[in-house]
């Protein structure tokens, strides 16, 4: 469990975040959705213990992150925005390094690295150095990283930008699967319909300050218009023309938004199906009450 | 093992350190050939005391260069680096304070000096001994050594300073070099200057005494005021004491600062 209390930080005299309150429970996925500079890498750094609060305190599992940094660290795992590790070491003998740390014997974290890296499907990868990884690679190798020492609480900050759509599902498959097992997931993420699909409640920052925690049951009553998303694997240019059929549909990477006032939630199967019919593969299809990014860019214009 | 001894093993077996250790060593044999041609014109065998002023005399020059600039890079490249890359980051959200990671690494590259300068001299004194039959005596090896390793220990100490304050490699890098540039090449010189324009009319005692303090001042001078103790030149200004004491102020006032800011800063 992540506990933030009353958590302030000033850089100079710019105020980068302005008394955060919010709690991460166990088995949960707590989203973060803010524009560039409102304050969710500064909040999750603070928490992972890598800069200092000027202010207010955060529990890891009951630890103070500041005053025992050490048994704190032990039970959260930090995912970065930007992965970066030494790059003339290969991932396995890093892995080793980390669970060091852990208290972790070589033997056993060869062991560890091998379940670890084989699930991120990165263990063909294992001996070469990591400067010749991808960016998506170095983002899986930072997840593996991140579960060497099999923490309780998680932070993801931006993980899913710069992930193909694969990398966007294991992403999102591995997340529910850590909330199945009761850990807990704080993840920053600018992609709302990712945030939509898999957090049970979103905090929106502003300006360094919470403006508001919207729980999962309330999603789909937001208000405004409705929309389905629907990602298709072979998708082409006759794609908008079929679900325009439903309503105004927009393209953003693989996910093609349909927006209509009319739509319900029995729609998206029947869209699903007419896709299907007419040849495509659908990966997923998600209705919203009104889509979330709408109504978060209201609040965060306002 | 410990986060602690885990960093510290690291650095030890690190590609960094083994390149230094070869270094220092490959140059000292170098040297010491210079030094058995030197003292095998004297008298046959040697004294220990001629031993040591061949071999000081032999790698004074390039000592003068080589071990700052150890110093220098090897905090560059064990912290320094590491810090202005991000890379520290990915560290420090593990188990380990920024404290900790910073004492296992200032202790580890401390350890590596000692024992690179350790090994070097006494292999070159070695190959000296199997050329003119003498040894260094105790307290010559140990004052080129101790000497030497202040002189790295307390660059390496400059340099962890300087990375709680650079935002970049560069700038660390920049400051490093143009620190050894101003306290390894001309800090002597400057001081001198400095004195004959301040104090044209002290006495001779005075004046020398001034200067060699003045001249402590700058790590690279540690292994000459070492040099004078072991000679027993400038008896009434040199002693253990004052020698030990600049010695420890090297090995720990660089290294406590940094030590504090490194915990307390982001």
């Amino acid at each position: 469990m992540i506990d933030i209390a009353k958590v302030s930080k000033n850089f100079g005299k710019t105020a980068a975040l302005k008394n955060i309150d919010l709690k991460i429970n166990n088995g949960e996925i707590v989203g973060f959705a803010g524009l560039n500079g409102a304050g969710k890498s500064t909040a999750i750094r603070i928490i992972s213990g890598i800069i200092f609060p000027s202010s207010g305190n955060i529990a890891i599992n009951g630890h103070d992150i500041v005053r025992e940094k050490m048994e704190a660290s032990k039970h959260i795992g930090w995912v970065p925005e930007s992965p970066n590790f030494e790059p003339e070491t290969s991932s396995l003998s890093l892995l080793k390094y980390y669970a060091g740390f852990y208290g972790i014997k070589s033997k056993d974290a060869e062991i560890k690295a091998e379940e670890l890296l084989k699930k991120l499907n990165i263990w063909d990868a294992r001996n070469k150095r990591l400067s010749n990884y991808s960016m998506g690679m170095k983002k899986r190798f930072s997840i593996v990283a991140a579960m060497i020492g099999d923490p309780d609480n998680y932070l993801f900050d931006e993980t899913l930008n710069g992930l193909d759509p694969q990398g966007v599902k294991d992403m999102r498959d591995l997340m529910l699967e850590m909330k199945k097992n009761g850990k807990a997931v704080f993840l920053s993420s600018h992609i709302l319909s990712e945030l939509q699909n898999i957090a049970d409640r979103i905090a929106i920052i502003k300006n360094g300050e919470i403006i508001k925690i919207i729980d999962r049951k309330d999603l789909s009553n937001l208000g405004g218009t409705p929309s389905i998303n629907i990602k298709i694997k072979n998708s082409d240019n006759n794609v908008i023309n079929l679900l325009n059929k439903f309503g105004e549909t927009t393209k953003n990477d693989n996910i093609y938004t349909i927006k209509a006032p009319d739509l319900s939630e029995d729609d998206s199967s029947k869209i699903n199906k007419y896709m299907i019919d007419n040849g495509y593969d659908v990966i997923s299809v998600s209705y919203a009450g009104e889509e979330l990014e709408e109504y978060f860019l209201n609040l965060v214009r306002n | 093992m410990n986060s602690f001894l885990y960093d510290l093993k690291r650095i030890f077996t690190g590609s960094f350190t083994i390149i230094i250790i070869v270094l220092l060593v490959i140059v000292t044999m170098m040297e010491a050939y210079g030094t058995v041609g030197s003292v095998n014109s004297a008298v046959s065998p040697p004294s220990s005391t001629s031993i040591y002023t061949g071999m000081q005399s032999s790698i004074s020059g390039f000592y003068a260069l080589l071990i700052p600039l150890f110093g220098i890079f090897s905090a560059y490249f064990y912290y320094g680096k590491d810090k202005t890359s991000g890379i520290l980051e990915s560290i420090i959200s593990k188990p380990v304070t920024k404290g900790r990671l910073f004492l296992s690494r200032f202790l580890g590259t401390s350890l590596t000096f000692v024992m690179a300068i350790t090994l070097a001299i006494g292999l070159a004194d070695i190959l000296i001994y199997k050329y003119t039959g003498s040894f260094l005596s105790d307290t010559g090896f140990l004052s080129i050594v101790i000497g030497y390793s202040v002189v790295a220990i307390g660059y390496s100490g400059l340099m962890y300073l300087i990375a709680q304050f650079a935002k970049s490699s560069d700038i660390m890098i920049g400051s490093g070099l143009g620190l050894l540039f101003i306290l390894g090449f001309f800090w002597g010189i400057l001081m001198y200057l400095l004195l004959i324009r301040f104090l044209e009319h002290a006495s001779f005692i005075k004046f020398q005494s001034i200067l060699i303090y003045l001249n402590s001042i700058s790590p690279s001078n540690y292994s000459t005021i070492m040099e004078y103790l072991k000679e027993g030149s400038y008896k009434s200004i040199i002693n253990v004491g004052i020698v030990a004491g600049i010695g420890i102020i090297w090995i720990l006032v660089p290294a406590f600062i940094s030590f504090m800011l490194a915990r307390s800063r982001d």
